[in-house]
């Protein structure tokens, strides 16, 4: 199989947007410390709201009600915490790993991230999914590809070390960079590359010669019936230097040598940082977050539990900073209004917005930020709001399977939705657009709530 | 920080990237000429069984290794014409021995009025038999890059900044083909654009123009700006899509992406280049029926289009190619259907093609392990392509110089 895994952005391509400009402190202040609620700023439902929609997907009102009643750093950790998965998602999970092709893995994925015990964790698996961007359409292989986010929900939050070594293992990973052709004397630099390129140092950390070698090092690396295989045949166990370490390096040496690296930290608590706080942290702000990193032994959970309760998270600029994913928009907003549907279309609309699971454009993951946006998807995202709002009855039913009640438990469904989606409130003039586009319809106001300019930020 | 849209434009133009609109107003900014030409691509993804599509059907090796799906002697569609000037092989079926398929009675009429070109046994060398590796050379057209991340049409939207827009019709991922450092827009979700065409859709319309109505700061302004773009685009894209069709389409969804093809062209939307999608080919097992449903299908709808460009009296500026990743090969299988194989015929249909056949057939004595040699390399049809109908070098976007293939008359007859 000689498909290439190194493929760039394409169909949701588009221009830069303006950055607002970031006015991060310098060394000094990175605002690492915990927000203190009433001393560095408020604790509302702005805030609590904030920190739903980053962690988890949409702002669910009993979170955010739950965020209120405890300090930032308890919710973030309780948040974080893994709980018991409930039978429910027990039962499709094992389910989908037997008789699903893409589309059911899709979906059992959606069910779980709507529906089970844990979604923070399903979110940081979507972090490394991206990260360890592997996809189906190489693979070919429903079952390894469900293995995978597997590993990303039991070691995403531990040390970063322990996922890296899993990923180096992982059968889908060995199939998507040519584990098998790796032998020695005839090295397959593929995973190496990207070893060092995307998954743990960050361009310009490493020589291509430290490629060839660690190259050397991953050899016999190889994955025979659905396992991993050492195939000791194939492995080079001569000496090697990679990245100015000499020995007889074996794929778990580089590694190690490799997550050792300062700048392996902070390549990777700036990648969190940009994915759960803001797109782009000034080169003091990398060196910082790569220092509380390091101070959390490089465990990805400890980490963003202070990150996501730190005073630079609650900061003003850091609010609806993000550009919505399809993700955050499909899942998040079903989640902020209550709504259910069914995870299989929900699947579908999010691969027209751009974003199909399991199978990310390339090796370099999805792109973020305003490539999300663009005539096609905006157009899906239209589509998702009215069939998740109820809208139409019948397109409703027909497209997503949706299942809203309208609000129709709620004293002011009207005040009641505003606030679950804006509760940092919306302009007056944005507001009044709004309101009146809606004339007192639940579900026209919820439905143009995702349509807003200001949803396509969270 | 506030960037203006004029600013933000300027920096598109350097080519970092195109405006990601819908493409009315890139269109409308192409000094339009009624000359325009337009390339309709069509995939027919899966691999095609050409051999079953332009069948050789006097020959004995065929029917010996197509016991159960060869096409019978006298089921053919004779592709035999008056005026036939192809170079045969020696050795090689010509033109009294092929005939198409019996379902492609649409498209066997419009042969012999002389719209279809058969560019035949059309491939390239050392092959893949893979469906993802040899769909990524035909779509990237450089089979020596292994890792070839741009397309050989976004390639040519890139090249012309703006002067050749592009829009993929269909509800799949971008094609590899279309890839590159420009936008290329897709109008996805057919059947959503036509609920916004209705009564309903426009009252939902006008409710996200209001959303969009009061001005933001920053990026926000810069998503409502996308917004109000793509709803003024739409409300073009809607207003074409209800002018009347002056022809009958089939009921299929090929038929019904080509409807849209044909409306957008006659209302002059400005695209120069549509791509389109036909799936279903990878017939490994009991082909026979679903073969001829997937031909028939393809025939009626692309002899619909072919009508209905005619009509608008565009069809002379309108070429329309269908390509696959690779044909089948020669022996059935124990399936009842056919497994990968490589050389494969390519069918062009325009009012500006020279009709009838263009290469020689391959031949079904002369195997390479089982599978048919080619003689035409795709490289040099998508030079013809490239140049004849937009008219854009083909040597950058090649790699190399391929002796393009006349199957279009180089000179236009209005």
């Amino acid at each position: 199989m000689i498909r290439s895994a190194r493929r760039l952005s394409h169909a949701i391509r588009s221009p830069s947007a303006p950055q607002e400009e970031s006015g991060a402190g310098g060394d000094a202040d990175a605002g690492l410390e915990a927000y203190r609620p009433g001393v560095d700023g408020p604790w509302t439902r702005d805030e609590a709201s904030h920190l739903a929609r980053r962690m988890v997907f949409g702002a669910p009102s009993d979170l955010v009600a739950r965020i209120l009643s405890q300090t930032p750093s308890e919710a973030a950790a309780e948040i974080l915490a893994e709980k018991p998965e409930n039978e429910d998602i027990r039962f499709t999970s094992d389910i989908s790993r037997q008789v699903a092709g893409l589309d059911g893995a899709q979906a059992s994925w959606i069910y779980r991230m709507l529906r089970g015990s844990n979604p923070a964790r399903e979110k940081l698996a979507l972090f490394w999914h991206g990260h360890f961007a592997t996809s189906e359409r190489k693979v070919d292989n429903v079952r390894l590809m469900l293995r995978q986010v597997d590993l990303f929900r039991t070691k995403g939050a531990g040390a970063f070390e322990d996922l890296l070594a899993a990923v180096a293992r992982d059968p889908a990973m060995l199939i998507w960079l040519d584990g098998n052709s790796n032998r020695k004397g005839n090295p397959n630099e593929n995973f190496a590359r990207e070893l060092f390129e995307l998954f743990a140092l960050g361009i310009g950390h490493y020589t291509e010669v430290d490629i060839k070698e660690a190259a050397r090092a991953f050899t016999g690396w190889h994955v025979k019936a659905d396992e991993f295989w050492f195939n000791e045949r194939a492995h080079d166990a001569e000496p090697k230097r990679v990245l100015g370490r000499e020995g007889t390096l074996d794929g778990g040496d580089v590694i190690r040598i490799c997550v050792e690296e300062p700048a392996s930290a902070e390549f990777i608590a700036s990648k969190l940082y940009e994915f759960y706080v803001h797109p782009a942290p000034t080169k003091a702000l990398r060196t910082a977050l790569g220092k509380a990193f390091s101070a959390a032994s490089r465990r990805t959970g400890e980490f963003l539990v202070r990150l996501l309760s730190s005073r630079a998270f609650f900061s003003a600029r850091t609010r609806r900073a993000l550009v919505t994913t399809p993700a955050d928009f499909a899942v998040g907003s079903l989640a902020t209004l209550g709504a259910r549907a069914n995870a299989g279309a929900v699947a579908r609309s999010m691969a027209a917005m751009g974003q199909e699971l399991l199978a990310p454009p390339s090796v370099k993951g999805w792109e973020m930020g305003e490539a999300w946006l663009n005539s096609t998807t905006l157009l899906a995202r239209y589509r998702f709001a009215v069939s998740a709002a109820g809208v139409e009855g019948d397109k409703a039913e027909q497209d997503l399977g949706a299942r809203w009640d309208g609000g129709s438990q709620l004293t002011d469904p009207v005040a009641e939705i505003l606030a679950r989606f804006f509760p940092e409130r919306l302009s007056p003039d944005v507001e009044k657009a709004l309101r009146s586009s809606a004339s007192g319809d639940a579900r026209l106001l919820a439905a143009g709530c995702l349509q807003l300019p200001e949803h396509q930020f969270f | 920080m506030h960037i203006s849209r004029r600013r933000f434009l300027a920096a598109t133009a350097l080519g970092l990237g195109g405006v990601p609109r819908f493409l009315v107003r890139a269109a409308e900014q192409v000094e339009k000429s009624p000359d325009e030409n337009i390339l309709v691509v069509l995939q027919l993804s899966g691999g095609n069984d050409g051999l079953n599509t332009v069948v050789p059907f006097q020959d004995p090796v065929y029917h010996e290794s197509r016991p159960t799906l060869a096409v019978p002697r006298g089921a053919a569609l004779q592709l035999r014409t008056g005026g036939d000037t192809e170079a045969t092989g020696a050795g090689a079926p010509s033109s009294a021995d092929l005939g198409f398929h019996p379902a492609m009675r649409a498209l066997h009429e419009l042969y012999q009025q002389g719209s279809v070109a058969v560019i035949q046994g059309v491939g390239y060398p050392n092959p893949s038999r893979s469906h993802f590796r040899s769909m990524d050379i035909w779509h990237t057209a450089r089979p020596e890059v292994e890792d070839a991340t741009t397309g050989w049409l976004g390639n040519a939207v890139a090249r012309q900044r703006g002067k050749l827009p592009a829009l993929d019709v269909g509800d799949d991922r971008l094609p590899l083909a279309l890839w590159g450092d420009a936008h290329v827009p897709t109008l996805q979700n057919l059947d959503w654009l036509d609920y916004l065409s209705t009564a309903d859709g426009r009252t939902l319309r006008s409710r996200l123009q209001a959303l969009n109505d009061p001005a933001r700061e920053g990026r926000k302004e810069w998503a409502r700006t996308l917004a109000r773009d793509t709803l003024a685009d739409l409300e073009h894209i809607i207003a074409l899509r209800n002018r009347p069709t002056p022809v009958d389409y089939p009921d299929s969804r090929l038929a019904e992406g080509l409807r849209w093809v044909g409306q957008l062209i006659g209302g002059g939307f400005g695209a120069r280049i549509y791509y389109l999608t036909l799936g279903g080919f990878d017939t490994h097992a009991q082909q026979k029926d679903a073969h001829a449903q997937l031909l028939g299908r393809l025939s009626d709808a692309v002899a619909a289009f072919h009508r209905h460009v005619t009509a608008l009296g565009a069809s002379h500026r309108v070429t329309l190619v269908a390509f696959s990743e690779f044909g089948r090969r020669v022996r059935e299988n124990g399936s009842l259907g056919t497994d990968h194989g490589v050389a494969n015929p390519v069918l062009v249909v325009s009012g500006r093609a020279r009709g009838g056949l263009h290469g020689s057939h391959p031949r079904l004595d002369d195997l390479d392990e089982g599978d048919l040699r080619h003689g035409i390399d795709f490289r040099a049809v998508y030079a013809t392509l490239l140049e004849d109908v937009l008219g854009v070098p083909s040597e950058p976007i090649l790699g190399a110089k391929f002796a393009s293939v006349p199957f279009l008359s180089a000179t236009r007859t209005f």
